[in-house]
């Protein structure tokens, strides 16, 4: 539901929020950091406007000095922050916090630490009607109950002596939602409200934000560094670079027909665009502008593929030709007359996936990795010393599939689904309780001591936090030849060698050799993660979401970087992944993980366009996609319910208690994964959707 | 709750047990046995084997700790010699006396530690801060019978304020009536538990303050105050509970050099003085009564952490 | 009211510290620490006055002379006093240092030593081994430190070696508590379980990832340990379990102090009063900061 910015304008006595010209700084050691130079926007009643950028944007800075959250050492050094026509960057302490709570409310990224453990809930939400309100206890208790119902929380009545730990994470998030709603606010700020939560529940979240708005006519303010949580949701987007804003449009504008060029490089960066093709994705070279020292001219000018000297010298304005969609661009992309308001741009259809690999490979290929009836259970245990195990958690419950030589598995499924725990026990880090895992034939389970180590040399993991998997005191290029020091492979000078062509191999210098970890990125420490994992030449990588922790740029940089070796070397993958558009990229055969079960695995095409267990249409439902149309087509999608508990799972199917086709023999008799096409594509369900 | 409480308790019984059982092998370690040191290096070996066979010191070791054992789950904690008395009548005289002085000390060390440390932590990096900070330094660095002797050479010869010697005689409600003469003993433990206590109050508050539900509650219109009193403290005071139950080792070992300063008779001062002579008896009855404090205080820290951290569960 | 740093994601100010290994970069940022500054000068001056002063400064430290006792700071020849047997008080000062300071980095380093390799051993292997080695742990940290420091002292006759033994073997207890935290939560970094994914050993995990990592915990606690080693020697001076006289030491020079307190003979107390409280606090200053220069570099 979009309201045009200039009805919103003319419903209300003009906009809720009106920000114009806002500068932030950050003192720093040497100077201080310009986190938000000049930054002018809007929002209007009923409006949902999402902010987007990268790490360092400043798009979080913005937020926060709205509600002069600033932390220490940050004040606001210019600009004006008008909520209804009062100034909100003037006002003193006592003033700033009658506004904090009371006509905006924020939402914070994780709630688990955003909440006060030790204070039940009740109390936490009722926070801000006791600063606010003359309201009696039985008055707040009323109204406490009123909001948690309103965003959904089961039985609030009953809920409201709980604490933060006593509930799930989306369930905390409503908590959080409720405590922002609570004195009924004009104007929402969201920061990252999903980011931390599995994207089932992600999207149910960001459903519950949509609804409210509608409902209580708010002003929404989305910050998210996730272009498909925007696509589906906003009316309309400002896109941040660099302290600034370079974009600002209504939503289907932005998608349909980008203008800057920085907008356009973060579509192209995105992996669901070149699904279909395969092709390689566009990764913006270098790293953002330093903001103590800003350089003259356009920020985005060092990066950019199209920047002229003017580019380099002059600083562009933000200014648009139409009503509606400002740039701040002297030589923008895309049509300057769009036919109409809807896309010009060609968006790839999102639907198809490449059909020539993943047929092929699933058929002709030897298979290189064979998991059959891997089980793991771990125990739970309670009390501090003599700790008694209380129950166990089915982590991994009979999972069999294979990997071809040379082919990329992608195996998805949200938090606690085992996922993790399998790329684990492949490489050899845990001991399942049962099963087999058959690397090149041999059956790895059972070997100890010298000959295990030598067939660990064949698999290899790399992390998903890169800073985490290299030993802040060693060198990188002691840390590369560590592998080779273990097996003893080479000399010195050979070692030496070929650490250096390691380093050149993932695309940095010699000189990197030298250096601490901390010294670099997060993308340079993920491609060091990769060096050190191709050292011993392994024909089997096992990734575990390297790069969800990277901004999409970086992770376009990372993904060709894995395509390239896989293909130099001829190097098979398992790709671990909660975030099914880069898997969908990658991955020529998809496995899909439920609470410790392989519910459906097949060639990636069949999985996604075709698929057959419920709990895949879901995931695929609730991915965001950086596509409005398509969004907006499947809102109606999605899982419902929260994730039973691994340590007591559902019987029968785990499925089943979010299933909406659930029937009672779902909770007798666990189905057992079904050949649907002779292509492999098999899926676990007992009343597998129909596809035409 | 109860089966972890049970637990807990046993496990307790056991450490006791333990400690009281090397207590007992080290004062077995001096040359001569415990007869020599009783009689004095005057007396023959003759005198020696006799009290040696007559008081069981011959016997092999477990059994001599059988036995010490077996008296004391009579009631029997042994006999001093030299103080004529029975060791369970002397420590049933001087402990209350070391209560009192402890937790009159605690209480007064509490009530000024904890705000210290939280404006501390709030005015962190200021003037005010390294002022405190370094006062406390000084503090933490002066030994217990230093802040002792300095407050006696101040307050008492300079000033004349106060009495230089603890109340000697009498029970708990005498020695609370000379209030006079009880100030500079608790100063002293007071003084060097603030030192201590302060700081964890500031460090475990800074942690708190950089915590993101403050930043939730500020989102939410409250004030610094009421932050820091509806949220911060009820974080901070967490581990400062436990802190309390395990600093008590280190309570008692002030406890008595303090006693020792000024002549108060408690159980820190009996154990020095029963120590310099070599009187076992006491001091093995003493050290088993410190152990089931240092025990009991542990347990209790414990306790009050599964008590008030709504996150811990103890099944 | 300082508020919290924004959410992850927005990058810290640009590396401002360049490519250093750690053993240049901590006396780097410790010297920018003032008060490590004065404390390692504190310690730099105590060792020279204890161990370089009384071979320039002469004084009479073994017979007594009771003409000259009891005389306050300033009379001539004895700048800062005498005590109660005519031993003047700045020679005695730094000769009675000399325990001081050999006692506590003794203790401090064999108790490091030892209670390192005991906790190192016990959270690395886990199991049953650990809960063994700190079962005994426990055991003795029941007594308080002071208690069983007096037992012993009072079985022995006291000898600077043994006090050193006696000292380390009531504090080894904190470094291994401590070192078995560290190692336990070390052996569950991604770095430690990549190296044993590549094959590597135990004996390669403790030596090269976990001890090195730990360094840092071990250094800091050995220098508050050397604190109170000296403080601990002091107390069991104070109490007469110290070495007996002529030797002169800190804590026993205190004791002969508070006989004479109801005569004012402020200079016998104030003197070592000030010379422990000196070193410890130096010691403590430096232990602080170097908590502060690991700390830093850990950070990314």
């Amino acid at each position: 539901m979009s309201i045009d910015p200039v009805d919103a304008g003319r419903a209300g006595s003009g906009p809720v929020l009106h920000v114009e010209d806002l500068r932030t700084e950050i003192a720093v050691r040497n100077g201080a950091v310009r986190a938000v130079d000049g930054v002018s926007f809007t929002v209007g009643r009923g409006e949902l406007l999402g902010v987007v950028g990268e790490s360092g944007c400043g798009k979080t800075m913005t937020a926060l000095s709205i509600m002069r959250l600033l932390p220490d050492g940050g004040r606001i050094a210019g600009g004006r922050v008008l909520l209804g026509g009062e100034d909100l960057a003037t006002l003193s302490d006592k003033e700033i916090r009658q506004v904090r709570g009371k006509r905006i409310g924020m939402v914070f990224q994780d709630p688990m630490t955003s909440l006060n453990p030790t204070i039940p809930i009740g109390r936490q939400v009722a926070e801000p009607l006791r600063l606010h309100t003359e309201l009696s206890s039985r008055q707040i208790t009323d109204r406490v109950t009123e909001v948690l119902e309103l965003v959904g929380l089961p039985q609030p009545a009953k809920r409201l002596n709980a604490f933060p730990h006593e509930l799930s994470g989306g369930m905390r998030q409503r908590v959080m939602i409720a405590r922002a709603l609570a004195c009924d606010p004009e104007l929402l700020i969201a920061d990252e409200p999903t980011t931390a939560l599995d994207v089932t529940i992600q999207q149910q979240i960001l459903e519950l934000i949509d609804d409210l708005r509608s409902r209580l006519g708010m002003a929404v303010i989305l910050v998210t560094h996730d272009l498909g949580v925007i696509a589906g949701r906003a009316d309309r987007v400002a896109v941040m670079y660099a302290g600034r804003i370079v974009e600002v449009t209504d939503t289907n504008r932005l998608f349909g027909n980008p203008r800057h060029p920085y907008t356009e490089a973060l579509f192209e960066a995105l992996p669901e665009n070149a699904a279909k093709t395969r092709d390689k994705l566009y990764s913006i070279p270098g790293l953002p502008p330093d903001l103590v020292t800003p350089p003259t001219g356009c920020r985005f000018a060092a990066r950019c593929r199209y920047a002229t000297e003017q580019c380099r010298t002059e600083d562009p304005p933000l200014r648009g030709d139409i009503a509606g969609h400002d740039y701040a661009c002297f030589f923008p992309v895309g049509d300057p007359e769009p036919q109409s308001a809807t896309r010009t741009h060609q968006i790839r259809r999102h639907d198809d996936v490449s059909e020539d690999d993943s047929t092929a490979m699933a058929q002709q290929a030897e298979p290189l990795l064979e998991v059959e009836n891997l089980v793991k259970t771990f125990p739970v245990t309670a009390g501090l010393v003599l700790r008694r195990r209380v129950g166990s958690v089915s982590a991994i419950a009979d999972v069999s599939f294979t990997v071809a030589d040379g082919e990329t598995f992608g195996l998805v499924g949200e938090s606690g689904c085992g996922k993790t725990t399998i790329g684990r026990s492949i490489v050899g880090m845990e001991q399942p309780d049962s099963g087999a895992i058959r690397i090149g034939g041999t059956e790895f389970t059972a070997l100890r001591g010298k000959e295990r180590r030598q067939r660990q040399r064949n698999t290899q993991l790399i992390f998903q936090d890169a800073y985490a998997a290299l030993d802040p005191r060693m060198r990188v290029g002691a840390i590369l030849s560590e592998p080779l020091a273990i097996h003893e492979v080479g000399n010195r000078a050979q070692r030496t060698k070929r650490v250096h062509d390691l380093l050149g191999e993932v695309g940095l210098p010699r000189s990197a050799a030298d250096r601490y970890p901390h010294e670099f990125s997060g993308g340079q420490r993920q491609r060091i993660g990769l060096a050190r994992a191709l050292a011993l030449q392994p024909k089997l990588i096992v990734a575990d979401e390297p790069v969800s922790a990277l901004d999409v740029s970086v992770q376009a940089q990372i993904l060709n970087l894995m395509g390239d070796l896989r293909r130099r070397h001829g190097l098979t993958y398992v790709f671990i992944s909660h975030d099914l558009s880069v898997v969908r990229y990658l991955a020529h055969t998809i496995g899909v993980m439920y609470l410790g079960k392989l519910v459906e695995v097949g060639p990636a095409k069949a999985v996604y366009n075709r698929p057959r267990h419920p709990y895949t249409r879901g995931l695929i439902d609730t991915i965001p996609v950086a596509d409005p149309w398509a969004s907006k087509a499947r809102n109606d999608g999605g899982v419902r319910g929260e994730l039973p508990s691994a340590v007591n799972p559902p019987s029968g199917c785990r499925f089943r208690t979010r299933c909406p086709f659930a029937r009672e023999i779902c909770a007798e008799e666990e189905p057992r994964l079904r050949s649907f096409e002779p292509d492999g594509h098999r899926a676990a369900c007992h009343f597998p959707l129909e596809v035409g | 709750m109860t089966g972890y409480l049970i637990r807990r308790i046993l496990q307790s019984v056991l450490v006791v047990v333990l400690a009281s059982f090397v207590t007992f092998l080290l004062t077995d370690l001096l040359p001569g046995g415990p007869a020599r040191a009783i009689l004095g290096p005057r007396a023959t070996e003759q005198q020696i084997q006799e009290f040696s066979h007559a008081n069981g010191y011959d016997r092999p070791i477990p059994v001599q700790y059988g036995i010490w054992i077996n008296n004391i789950l009579h009631g029997d904690l042994g006999y001093s010699v030299k103080l004529n008395q029975s060791v369970g009548a002397l420590i049933a005289d001087r402990l209350p006396k070391t209560m009192v002085l402890m937790v009159i000390s605690i209480a007064v060390a509490l009530v000024v530690a904890v705000p210290l440390g939280i404006y501390q932590a709030r005015r962190r990096d200021t003037l005010g801060d390294y002022a405190v900070t370094s006062l406390s330094f000084l503090l933490y660095a002066m030994p217990g019978f230093l802040v002792a002797l300095l407050l006696v050479l101040v307050f008492s010869t300079g000033l004349g304020w106060f009495s230089p010697t603890a109340p000697q005689t009498g029970d708990v409600g005498q020695i609370l009536a000379q209030g006079n003469a009880l100030v500079l003993p608790v100063a002293t433990l007071a003084l060097i538990t603030i030192a201590t206590f302060s700081r964890y109050v500031r460090s475990s508050v800074m942690e708190n303050l950089t915590q993101e539900y403050v930043r939730t509650a500020l989102a939410n219109g409250a004030g610094d105050g009421r932050v820091m009193v509806v949220h911060v403290l009820r974080n901070a005071m967490i581990p400062i509970a436990t802190l309390l139950g395990l600093s008590l080792p280190s309570l008692v070992a002030g406890a008595a050099i303090t006693e020792s300063v000024f002549n108060y008779p408690g159980m820190g001062y009996t154990f020095i003085g029963e120590a310099e002579v070599r009187d076992y008896p006491v001091v093995l009855g003493i050290a088993l009564v410190v152990s089931v404090a240092t025990v009991v205080g542990s347990l209790l820290a414990d306790i009050a952490y599964a008590t008030l951290d709504p996150r811990v569960k103890y099944g | 009211m300082p508020i919290p740093d924004p959410a992850p994601g927005e990058p810290l100010a640009q590396q401002d510290e360049p490519a250093r290994p750690m053993w240049r970069l901590v006396p780097q940022i410790l010297l920018r620490n003032k008060l490590a500054v004065a404390g390692l000068g504190v310690v730099v001056f105590f060792v020279l006055f204890c161990f370089i002063g009384p071979l320039l400064y002469h004084s009479n430290q073994e017979l007594a002379n009771l003409r000259t006792a009891d005389l306050p700071p300033g009379s001539p020849g004895f700048p800062l006093g005498t005590d109660d047997v005519g031993y003047d008080e700045l020679g005695r000062l730094m000769i009675g240092g000399q325990s001081a300071l050999e006692v506590g980095l003794a203790a401090a380093a064999i108790a490091t030593v030892f209670g390192s390799l005991w906790g190192a051993v016990a959270g690395y292997l886990g199991g049953w081994v650990d809960v063994i080695m700190m079962r005994i742990v426990d055991t003795l940290l029941a007594t308080p430190g002071l208690f069983l420091v007096l037992l012993l002292a009072s079985i022995i006759t006291p000898t600077e070696g043994l006090l050193i033994l006696v000292i380390a073997f009531s504090s080894w207890l904190g470094p291994a508590r401590l070192v078995r935290g560290e190692t336990l939560s070390l052996r569950t970094r991604d770095y430690v379980q990549a190296v044993r994914m590549m094959g590597g050993g135990n004996r390669r995990t403790i030596l090269r990832h976990i001890l090195p990592n730990a360094i840092g915990v071990i250094v800091v606690n050995t220098t508050f340990q050397i604190a109170d080693a000296v403080l601990t020697l002091a107390a069991l001076s104070f109490l007469g379990f110290g070495i007996p006289p002529p030797h002169a030491d800190w804590g026993g020079m205190l004791s002969k102090g508070t006989d004479f307190t109801a005569n004012d003979y402020w200079w016998m107390i104030v003197w070592p009063g000030l010379c422990i409280v000196l070193i410890v606090v130096a010691f403590n200053f430096l232990g602080d900061a170097l908590q502060d220069a690991f700390e830093v570099r850990l950070r990314k």
